[in-house]
């Protein structure tokens, strides 16, 4: 049972040494994205500007237009371009 | 043939036969029953893997890690639980399951690096070995499970005969395999929680496999002295447990009810 034990770990070791050699230590040490505790590429694609919720001051439409007809117009423009 | 395999080595192991009543035997086949969770988990999305079907891969590969990952430890924690619980409560009904466990734990570990081995190829892009050892968690994941080879190999009574004194010595073995997942976990997740839970379930069965521990905890059940104490030291050894155990067992409901009806969740 020694030698199966033995041929057992020589096998790991072996997987782990030419996997080593052939990739290097940088690649070897590193874990994917969303592999263990590492964040998803989703998550890391995403600047931190971008992951955080819009400021009020930007969902709020810029004030209206001095006339009527032109406010109406340009807020339906605004929160169509907000919701695309 | 089971139960009269199972009869048969624990009256080798323990020297004495057991007598289970019908309620252990009830008990016993109810672990048992438990140990076909993972493989039903899975089924589905390795049947239409097999069966070609569209994202079938994917999503083998998004869950076999999180569904037979935290199958092999949970069972792992299960099949170490059994000596604690005979050392605490007195009880035999019980122990035949260490080595259903331990071969259901082999059974799942070997599934799980198979499919790992030829589905994670979007995780891992390279040759089967970089699916097995091209990261450093890979390789202990792997190694623990290949260290279960011989002691699945010598888990019957044959093997027991054959090796004699040095059984118990292969048998040890579990130890090395204890400490490498642990080495897995802390590589794949850091310092974070589910080491953290790891930790917290290995604790308590740790304790109570240090010999003098161990020895008080006997001569005080038998002799029925140090009630109190044995009962607050119970309460907190099961509370160190289920601190790690009861998240796991969530993960794996979560994602193991994902995987089953094909909708795996990708992190």
């Amino acid at each position: 049972m020694d030698g199966v034990t033995t041929v057992c770990v020589v096998v790991a070791v072996a997987i782990g040494t030419s996997q080593l050699v052939k990739e290097g230590l940088q690649e070897f040490l590193y874990r994917p994205p969303g592999v263990g505790a590492s964040p998803s590429e989703t998550e890391t694609a995403g600047s931190p500007a971008a992951a955080q919720p819009p400021q009020v001051a930007e969902i709020i439409p810029a004030a209206p237009a001095p006339t009527p007809r032109t406010m109406q117009r340009s807020r339906h423009h605004h929160h169509a371009a907000q919701y695309r | 043939m089971i139960s009269d395999h199972a009869d048969a080595y624990v009256t080798k192991v323990s020297g004495e036969r057991v007598r289970r009543s019908e309620l252990g035997t009830k008990a016993v086949w109810f672990f048992r029953a438990l140990l076909l969770i993972p493989f039903v988990l899975m089924g589905p999305e390795v049947v239409s893997a097999i069966a070609g079907l569209p994202d079938g891969i994917a999503n083998v590969s998004a869950s076999v890690a999180d569904v037979l990952g935290t199958s092999t430890f949970l069972i792992f924690i299960m099949m170490l639980a059994v000596t604690p619980v005979h050392t605490i409560t007195g009880w035999r009904w019980h122990v035949i399951l260490r080595r259903d466990y331990g071969i259901a734990m082999f059974a799942t570990a070997a599934t799980d690096l198979t499919l790992a081995a030829t589905t994670t190829g979007d995780t891992f892009p390279g040759t089967v070995l970089t699916r097995v050892g091209g990261h450093t968690f890979l390789v202990a994941g792997t190694l623990s499970t290949l260290l279960l080879v011989p002691l699945v190999v010598t888990a019957n009574r044959r093997a027991q005969l054959w090796l004699g004194r040095h059984w118990k010595s292969v048998q040890r073995l579990t130890y090395v395999v204890w400490g490498t997942i642990l080495i897995h976990l802390l590589l794949l997740f850091g310092l974070g929680t589910v080491f953290l839970y790891a930790v917290a379930v290995s604790l308590p069965l740790a304790l109570m496999r240090v010999p003098w521990v161990r020895r008080w905890w006997d001569s005080a059940r038998r002799a029925g002295t140090h009630r109190t104490l044995r009962i607050v030291a119970v309460v907190v050894l099961i509370g160190i447990f289920a601190l790690g155990y009861v998240p796991l067992a969530h993960e794996l409901a979560d994602k193991g009810a994902a995987a089953f009806v094909q909708n795996p969740v990708r992190d």
